[in-house]
């Protein structure tokens, strides 16, 4: 009888696949434009899961979910975008000090997805729904560190202190006249960095490494690590916090960058021994589980510079191994090693590791420097010649101080281009503006022509380029958590001026293969910024096959310049062949003698010339 | 109501928590009825027995204490009309001498006045705070139809074999998605806590029943067609820590259209009750769940519950049966098709009891729940089945005028039960809760159970 009531009560029910089916995506990753978005941010398609969401607040939960992604799935393709980077879907550490957890980086859980964001076949939804319409999907993934899931029982009485020690210094009565004793606090939850590991301390003095103690405090899921082989202390460096960043303590180069792999990322984000092989196995196969599980395209690896780096030569070779094994040729991991560093930046590029990394140097060195400041474009050419040079000496380049400072040899088994060709990092740089990290750029840069400058150079110059959330909005928010807008404030609006410039700018990158595959030939880059003819003017081509775009741009913010000084400038067009301007009024040119083009643009404007024949 | 006590099988079978049972006392005017179930158990583990459960509605036979008192007063009985007030007390499972606190969980669950055959025309009304109800399916202490709780009133007209009822009530639950107090400042003290969001849901049901034979030893028919109405106002709910800063709370409504079909005196069935209904929005909730699943709306009205249920007594000579099922479709508002809060789930049980005399009346009950959601479980990522196969032995005794039947109380007993729980309703539990290990329950008690001069029609 139970089987007969059974069979005629499910004879109805909703069956879920159980298995996402894998594809296989991408044909050239430098075909792609990334959109980021942070996804408590962008839209809330549904209510039920806003537990803990206040929006006034900027450092809480404010709603945003998959299902909205799925909702605004066509404003998104509207834009033109073609992947989507959607911020960390694993099980967070709900709370701490006052701040949530909706930007996802505080991971409790590897194999659990956080439910303020939905279900795992809600991810799984998105990410068909994102495929259906051509859109890639790339997941951010922390190797680096866990959530604060443990304190440092610094004095050994079981409970997480804020501890005082030291007799307060000397003041007037002090018994410490001669001997001083400094007032030193220190937080249990983020005690400062110690390279011996973080000291017990009593009234004695030190005495030995302090003990980790795990919290189990579900109502705010600071609970051990899931999978439970992560609740093992011999698996964290026990270091404490980083806190030089930028050497202001006359550390040497080795001793910042030892700190900054071994140390806990502040905020008490406690960081994984990732020299140990059970540490890499177990993120191996976290990690794995997430491409089989939803069938994503790529990974977007947080705080790379954080991480040691023979770390990946292991991870990203299985992760290429394992995706391949799935029937995903062109799986794409890029870094984030947030430092301005180029020599740094290139250094994570070689061998077998990741096959790219965000670009800061050119965030900072052209985006900023020369569209926000106005520096001389000659800063651009530097920067993109650097990329090839074998110039540096120090620890980074290892044993091989002839390689250039970024990877110019394809990885095992890693990315392939369109025709078949295999694809290195110094062609794959992800380029951008501004993430939620870093103010957005109109916070620091609050003229909308400049900003409009500066996306046609990340629409048309090499690499990928990567555009924030809201930018197309004209999202001004500051520092963190203050750039990080809801998204629905901007009603999605499809009109307005920079939405309709970026959907330009891409409408021409997808129409012109030399736009996204070709390789670049710096034209024109001046040093000049005052009243030169050519102030401010960048001129770039960009060649593939038989394909060639020149994109000229001017950085100047009053004067019209042009492409010439002592001499016109040359171009790689044959003499006598028609240009037409496809970003503006579609206004033609003819090549002269030698490739010689005497073109002005108007000040923050800009040219996309191609071949009026279409060559 | 009425209904009830005339088709005979809810003679007999009154059962459930508040249910109808025969006449009330004829002399004096003050009466004092119950429902109640008391029982020590055991899960032969250390640890007192427990249902286990993956549906809505699982056997009432391992349900733990439950007491229902009812005092009546007939405030009149003449042509005029026949009046009774009556109060209900019911005390959920804490007694005192299990758990050594002197307290209990208590509730008023009746308070009301009613008044029939108004100048000997059949109509009635009433009203307060009222259980009220239709027919049961004792074995998983379920109401498959009409049940309504809510502080209200209701009409009607009864004839000899028809009835036309009318009832409407109010309810509003202390839950934040109907009612918030806030503090705001106050003149003449720091803090006053106001009633910022206030609002009731409104419920009102219509029913009619039609009888067919059925006096006497007759066999007898009925149909009975129920519907309901459910509207929630809108409102403004206060933001966390803010008594300046609001958002609003859409209205919302819901429906339900369901009917009865049920016959009695047959042989050897002494009665036959089929349930079909059909509820959407805040009523495929229940009157008293705060809804869950709303859609972008933050409504219900997207909610959908089916539910199908029968229930029979099937008795001749020393040996009567017990047979019911139910079975019911659940999807929430929020449009997810694969979603693990809908389900589709029911249950089935039998229970065999024999007459060995008029006060040794063993019985054997075995059912089976099963739940399978539409979506993923979170803690396995699988898509099964949850069920649950329970036997349950009850050698009992009962002490009761009542003619010999399986609703015959008082009763004294023991119960052993045990239960196999499958992986997925294992699942169904957190991982890190001893119960998710245990895959075998027992269920060993001993205890009472009674019902007797229960007042009013409810």
């Amino acid at each position: 009888m139970w089987k007969w009531f059974s069979a005629l009560l499910l004879a109805g029910c909703v069956t879920v696949d159980p298995d996402m089916a894998i594809t296989d995506n991408v044909a050239d990753w430098r075909d792609e434009i990334i959109y980021q978005v942070v996804v408590d941010r962008f839209e809330d398609g549904d209510p039920n899961n806003n537990w803990n969401v206040d929006y006034r607040k900027e450092a809480a939960y404010h709603g945003g979910d998959w299902q909205g992604l799925i909702d605004r799935l066509d404003y998104i393709e509207a834009l033109g975008v073609t992947a989507l980077w959607i911020s960390p879907v694993v099980r967070n550490v709900e709370s701490d000090a006052g701040f949530a957890s909706y930007h996802g980086y505080w991971t409790q859980s590897f194999v659990d997805v956080n439910l303020h964001f939905g279900s795992l076949e809600k991810l799984r939804e998105l990410v068909r729904e994102c495929h259906a319409r051509g859109i890639k999907v790339i997941l951010d993934v922390v190797v680096n560190h866990v959530g604060q899931l443990f304190y440092y029982d610094i004095n050994r009485n079981g409970q997480p202190d804020i501890v005082f020690y030291g007799g307060g210094g000397a003041g007037p009565g002090s018994q410490n006249q001669d001997q001083p004793s400094p007032l030193k606090r220190a937080s249990e939850w983020d005690p400062e960095f110690d390279s011996r590991g973080v000291q017990g301390f009593t009234s004695l003095g030190e005495n030995g490494l302090a003990p980790i103690v795990w919290v189990e405090e579900p109502a705010i899921n600071r609970v051990p690590p899931s999978p439970a082989e992560f609740k093992n202390p011999l698996w964290y460096n026990r270091k404490g916090r980083v806190t030089a960043w930028e050497n202001p303590q006359g550390l040497g180069w080795e001793q910042l960058r030892r700190q900054e792999m071994l140390g806990d990322f502040p905020g008490g984000l406690k960081d994984l021994d990732t020299t140990r092989d059970d540490v890499r196995a177990a993120l191996i196969r976290a990690f794995q589980y997430w491409i089989e599980a939803a069938d994503f395209d790529g990974f977007r690896i947080d705080t790379l510079k954080h991480v040691e780096p023979g770390f990946f030569e292991v991870f990203a070779p299985a992760m290429r191994k394992y995706a391949a094994s799935l029937g995903k040729k062109n799986f794409f991991m890029f870094g984030e090693a947030f430092d301005g560093n180029d020599w740094l930046l290139g250094s994570y590029t070689h061998g077998e590791g990741v096959d790219s990394v965000f670009y800061f140097s050119a965030k900072y060195q052209v985006f900023d420097d020369v569209f926000g400041r106005g520096a001389p474009t000659s800063k651009v050419r530097e920067l993109f010649e650097g990329r090839a040079k074998a110039d540096d000496q120090g620890w980074m380049a290892e044993d091989d101080p002839s390689r250039p400072r970024y990877g110019d040899r394809p990885k095992t088994d890693g990315l392939v281009g369109a025709d078949g060709e295999r694809l290195t990092p110094q062609q794959t740089l992800v380029h951008f503006m501004d993430n939620h990290d870093v103010p957005r750029w109109l916070s620091t840069f609050p003229d909308v022509r400049k900003l409009r400058n500066a996306l046609v150079y990340l629409f048309t110059f090499d690499g990928i380029p990567c555009l924030y959330y809201g930018t197309e909005q004209d999202f001004r928010g500051g520092p963190d958590p203050s750039n990080r807008e809801d998204m629905w404030q901007s009603g999605f609006r499809t009109d307005g001026e920079t939405f309709r410039h970026v959907q330009k700018l891409v409408e021409i990158r997808k129409k012109y293969a030399a736009l996204r595959r070709g390789d670049v030939e710096i034209r024109w880059a001046t040093d000049h910024t005052g009243e030169e003819p050519d102030a401010g003017l960048l001129a770039f081509e960009r060649v593939y096959g038989r394909e060639r775009a020149l994109v000229l741009i001017n950085t100047h913010d009053t004067r019209t310049t042009r492409t010439r000084g002592d001499d016109v400038m040359r171009t790689g067009f044959t003499a006598g062949a028609r240009v037409v301007d496809v970003l503006n009024d579609g206004a033609s040119f003819t090549i002269g003698a030698d490739g010689a083009l005497d073109v002005t643009v108007p000040a923050r404007g800009a040219r996309i010339l191609v071949s009026a024949g279409g060559e | 109501m009425l209904a009830l006590v005339l088709a005979a099988p809810a003679v007999a079978g009154a059962q459930g928590d508040g249910d109808t049972v025969a006449a009330r006392p004829d002399e004096g005017r003050f009466w004092l009825g119950s429902y109640g179930r008391a029982v020590a158990s055991s899960d032969l583990d250390g640890g007192r027995g427990r249902p286990s459960q993956v549906v809505a509605f699982g056997p009432r036979l391992t349900e733990g204490s439950y007491v229902e008192l009812d005092l009546g007063f007939r405030a009149l009985r003449d042509e005029v009309a026949h009046v009774d007030a009556v109060v209900t007390f019911a005390f959920a499972d804490e007694l005192f001498h299990a758990t050594g606190e002197f307290d209990s969980r208590i509730a008023l669950r009746q308070a009301y006045v009613e008044a029939r055959d108004i100048e000997g025309s059949g109509a009635f009304v009433w009203a307060g705070s009222r259980m009220y109800r239709g027919d049961t399916i004792y074995l998983f202490d379920f109401w498959p139809l009409d049940e309504l709780n809510t502080v209200g009133g209701g009409a009607g007209v009864r004839g000899d074999d028809w009835e036309v009822a009318l009832q409407g009530g109010l309810n509003r639950l202390e839950d934040g998605f109907q009612v918030q107090r806030v503090p705001v400042p106050a003149p003449d003290t720091f803090a006053e806590e106001v009633l910022f969001l206030d609002r009731q849901r409104a419920v009102f049901s219509l029913k009619g029943e039609r009888r067919f034979g059925g006096r006497g030893d007759a066999p007898g028919f009925k149909v009975r067609l129920y519907g309901e109405g459910h509207h929630l106002p809108s409102g403004r709910r206060a933001l966390p820590g803010s008594f300046t800063e609001t958002e609003p709370l859409p209205d919302d409504q819901g429906l339900l259209a369901g009917a009865q079909l049920g016959a009695w005196n047959l042989d050897p069935a002494q009665f036959v009750n089929l349930w079909l209904s059909m509820a959407t929005g805040l009523a495929a909730y229940g009157e008293f769940q705060t809804p869950t699943g709303l859609n972008a709306d933050r409504r219900t009205v997207d909610a959908r519950e089916y539910r199908i249920a029968f229930d029979t007594n099937l008795q001749t000579g020393d040996l009567a049966v017990l047979l019911a099922g139910w079975a019911r479709v659940f999807t929430d508002a929020d449009g997810e098709d694969e979603d693990f809060d809908d389900r589709v789930e029911g249950a089935v049980a039998v229970r065999p009891t024999y007459f060995v005399n008029r006060w040794f009346t063993p019985a054997v009950e075995a059912s089976y729940q099963i739940s399978r959601p539409n979506g993923l479980n979170p803690r396995t990522l699988n898509q099964d089945a949850a069920t649950v196969t329970q036997i349950g032995f009850v050698p009992a005794f009962t002490f009761s005028e009542a003619p010999k039947g399986p609703f015959a109380r008082p009763q004294i007993r023991l119960i052993y039960a045990v239960s196999l729980m499958n992986d997925a309703a294992l699942a169904l539990y957190p991982a890190d809760d001893p119960r998710a290990g245990q895959d075998t329950v027992h269920f060993l008690g001993v205890g009472a159970e009674w019902w007797f001069g229960r007042g009013g029609a409810y």
